[in-house]
């Protein structure tokens, strides 16, 4: 047991191994920190945190160190004194901010890190406004090529290494490095060699200025317009903790979100920049339908898709399927792709055993690529050291989620591979799929010549394919970004999921789509739908209490 | 909370006397007073043949400053946008075509019919690229005539940059260079 003193308040922190920032911050005191971060080493180059220290002596007696000292560095031990309040250590914070300042260009009005700029805050709350330097500033050179999703404003660096850090420690690239000496240090990569490692957009969020910026966001909205959402990566069944950063409807970016129980501080560059699909206009954006519904404004030649109502659709695919299922049970089935959520998939799991018991559920096609990636990884991909970041091969975010369900609703886990086996037989097919675009086409022209010739083929997908244009009905889907609910990830680990944009003035989510087919009554809410989840299912129990910002594990 | 009691004073309408209730005074009042105008000096602007002369400070059509190079002034900081409260200020940013600045407005708009004219737009601008100017008779015949784009409005620049009546200034409350006849490159 050890009692650290912040600033005259005794602090109890355990055995935990903390420095005095992480002390402080147990009893709410802040201490800026520039280069330090928890998941990187220790350089104390910045000396933004700068603290008076000194010790609790057996007899009580307290002896200062006459100087002031970096809090990232110093090691909170039984009897550590830390000041941060003081006057020394205050002239010291502004000190240090006016150092910091000396080249920079403060160009704040076009940089794209104002507004959650580390510098711009410290230096209000701790810092001057006033510049006494006269002489001119160093202006080194932009360097916008230095990855292919990352551009480096060279001088509103302040060289606090992080993104270096990062390169060697947790990506094992080592692409940057810092160049030069002194007040003409900055960072670069070797020429040829830029900064494209599998997790390189992190150096964007790690770099605490506006220096490393991320080409895809560039300049494309100012920070304070951005609302944001808590949700999850559907990239892969790693699960990774987001932030999905948006304005009027539009996803504008993806940031991690710190999560110790999925993935850590990071994403990886797959997750991060594959959100343009949910803005894309080629998705679909209401339903369609192949027969002459009722009340259709258009005439339609049957067997053409054309745009359709939901009021049209909804009662007739429901129709249509309870017909098929009254003529034969194991003629109707459902695919549950590993891209809905827990909520959904039971929602359809349901909807689809009511209409028979006899009708067959299966799990969607479960994209696989390549192996496992570990970080850090040098350049050859072998992983060196502990693993800290693992990108998974299997790229969809549910499948644990889905497979659980169908377990409670059938004894026997089907497979995609048997849906194509069995399909010759089947009479109607739900068919869900919201695989983002960056897989490709997941069917083969075989696959979908077989799946075509079911009479009653019902595809809900984002954007059109041949197996779309071979449906009776297409219902549009909704991406990760437009979903409540919940991913399970590889480990268990059930994540909650909030909604950032809406699917479209005509786009329906997921799960109030099936909320239409069961014809259950209002909008669709997640967390009364996770209580009945849990109460049906014992594997789901967890998911009655709060998922909480970190999830819960299951099973 | 009620008002009390002892806060409350009472009024009563005055009385009307007989001069009064035959209203042919107040009518001979109100002839006097027509009649000595007639011989007061005008006050009555023939407008449009007449313009009014505005204060330097009134505030009309919003103007996008061009630079000494003729460039626009605007670096798309988005200030303007932030700042306004009618929301009415629509922009698009780029990375700009000159080497001696980052970003560029691609496209900027103003919704010249949401506007409230209040001037906080051009108080939010770090580098004085936005001004109202004395324009007020502004005409349109569609809404979206009226959304005045960048082009629209460094063309309001052009046509009262050089005439001395909107100077250009500058935070120091200087007039900037542009402001003077013929070397804003007009
Ligand atoms: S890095 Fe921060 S302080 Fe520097 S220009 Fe950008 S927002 Fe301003
Ligand atoms: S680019 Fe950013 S993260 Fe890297 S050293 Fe400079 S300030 Fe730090
Ligand atoms: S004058 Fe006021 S309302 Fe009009 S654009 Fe400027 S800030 Fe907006
Ligand atoms: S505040 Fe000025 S520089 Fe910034 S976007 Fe508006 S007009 Fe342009
Ligand atoms: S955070 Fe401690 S020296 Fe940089």
């Amino acid at each position: 047991m050890a009692v650290v003193i912040i600033n005259d308040t005794p602090v109890d922190i355990g055995t935990e191994r903390l420095n005095l920032i992480q002390a402080a911050a147990k009893i709410g005191v802040f201490i800026p920190s520039y280069c330090w971060h928890p998941a990187l080493s220790v350089v104390a180059s910045c000396r933004m945190c700068l603290v008076e220290v000194g010790e609790k002596k057996p007899d009580g007696a307290i002896a200062m160190q006459p100087r002031v000292v970096p809090a990232c560095q110093t090691p909170a031990k039984d009897g550590t004194v830390c000041i941060t309040n003081s006057e020394k250590a205050r002239t010291a914070e502004a000190r240090t901010l006016e150092g910091l300042l000396l080249n920079h260009p403060l160009d704040c009005p076009v940089c794209d890190k104002a507004g959650e700029c580390l510098l711009q805050d410290f230096s209000y709350q701790f810092g001057k406004s006033s510049s006494r330097m006269i002489d001119p500033k160093n202006t080194p050179p932009n360097k916008p090529d230095i990855g292919e999703h990352i551009s480096l404003f060279t001088d509103r660096c302040i060289m606090c290494s992080r993104c270096v850090r990062f390169t060697r420690e947790i990506a094992g690239s080592s692409e940057l490095h810092v160049v030069n000496r002194g007040h003409h240090s900055e960072i670069d990569v070797f020429p040829g060699d830029p900064v494209n490692n599998p997790l390189a957009g992190n150096v964007v969020d790690l770099c605490p200025v506006g220096a490393l910026a991320n080409k895809e966001f560039l300049y494309k909205q100012r920070v304070w317009f951005l609302k944001n959402a808590s949700s999850v990566c559907a990239g892969c069944s790693t699960g990774c903790s987001i932030t999905i950063d948006h304005n009027k409807d539009v996803v504008h970016r993806i940031r991690p979100r710190e999560n110790p129980q999925a993935q850590g501080h990071f994403i990886c560059d797959e997750g991060r920049f594959d959100y343009p699909y949910v803005n894309s206009k080629d998705r679909f954006q209401q339903p369609m339908s192949a027969v002459a519904t009722g009340g259709s404004p258009v005439a339609v030649q049957a067997g053409r898709l054309h745009h359709d109502t939901w009021e049209n659709v909804i009662p007739t695919v429901r129709r249509e399927l309870t017909n098929a299922a009254k003529q034969g049970g194991s003629e109707v089935a459902a695919v549950l792709s590993p891209m809905l959520t827990v909520e959904e998939a039971f929602l359809l799991a349901k909807f689809i055993k009511g209409l028979s018991a006899d009708a067959k559920l299966y799990l969607g096609w479960v994209p696989t690529v390549g192996k496992d990636e570990q970080f850090p990884q040098d350049r050859k991909g072998n992983p060196m050291g502990p693993v800290k970041f693992t990108i998974r091969a299997e790229k969809c975010p549910n499948r644990r989620g889905v497979e659980e369900v169908l377990r409670h609703f059938q004894v026997e886990l089907l497979g995609f591979d048997r849906l194509l086996a069995n399909a010759g037989k089947l009479e109607a097919l739900y068919l869900t799929a919201g695989y983002p675009p960056r897989l490709g086409a997941w069917l083969t022209d075989e696959q979908t010549k077989t799946l075509a010739k079911i009479p009653l083929l019902i595809v809900q997908d984002l954007a059109p394919s041949p197996i779309s244009e071979a449906a009776k009905f297409v219902i549009p889907a909704a991406t990760f970004a437009e979903k409540d609910g919940c991913y399970v990830n590889h480990a268990n680990l059930a994540q909650q999921l909030h909604w950032a944009v809406r699917p479209g003035s005509m786009g329906r989510s997921d799960g109030q789509v099936f909320l239409y087919l069961l014809e259950r009554r209002g909008l669709i809410q997640a967390s009364a739908l996770r209580q009945e989840i849990a109460r049906e299912i014992p594997f789901f129990a967890a998911l009655a209490g709060d998922l909480g910002e970190f999830g819960v594990k299951l099973g | 909370m009620p008002i009390a009691e002892t806060d409350v004073r009472w009024v009563k309408a005055p009385t009307l006397g007989l001069l009064d209730r035959l209203y042919l005074p107040a009518i001979a009042q109100g002839l006097g007073t027509t009649i000595k105008h007639i011989f007061q000096p005008r006050v009555t602007q023939q407008f449009p043949e007449q313009r009014p002369d505005l204060p330097a400070n009134y505030r009309g059509l919003h103007r996008l400053n061009r630079d000494t190079d003729g460039r626009v002034k605007c670096v798309a900081c988005f200030m303007c946008s932030t700042a306004c409260p009618a929301r009415c200020i629509d922009i698009v940013a780029a990375p700009s075509p000159w080497p001696d600045r980052e970003k560029y407005p691609e496209m900027f708009v103003i919704d010249e019919l949401r506007c409230i004219y209040c001037g906080l737009c051009e108080q939010a601008c770090p580098c004085d690229a936005i001004e109202l100017t004395s324009m007020f008779d502004l005409t349109g015949l569609s809404r979206e005539e009226m959304m005045f784009d960048k082009e629209k409005l460094l063309s309001v620049f052009d046509q009262t940059a050089g005439i001395g009546k909107d100077p250009v200034r500058t935070k120091g409350g200087k007039l900037s260079c542009a402001s003077e006849p013929n070397v804003a490159g007009i």
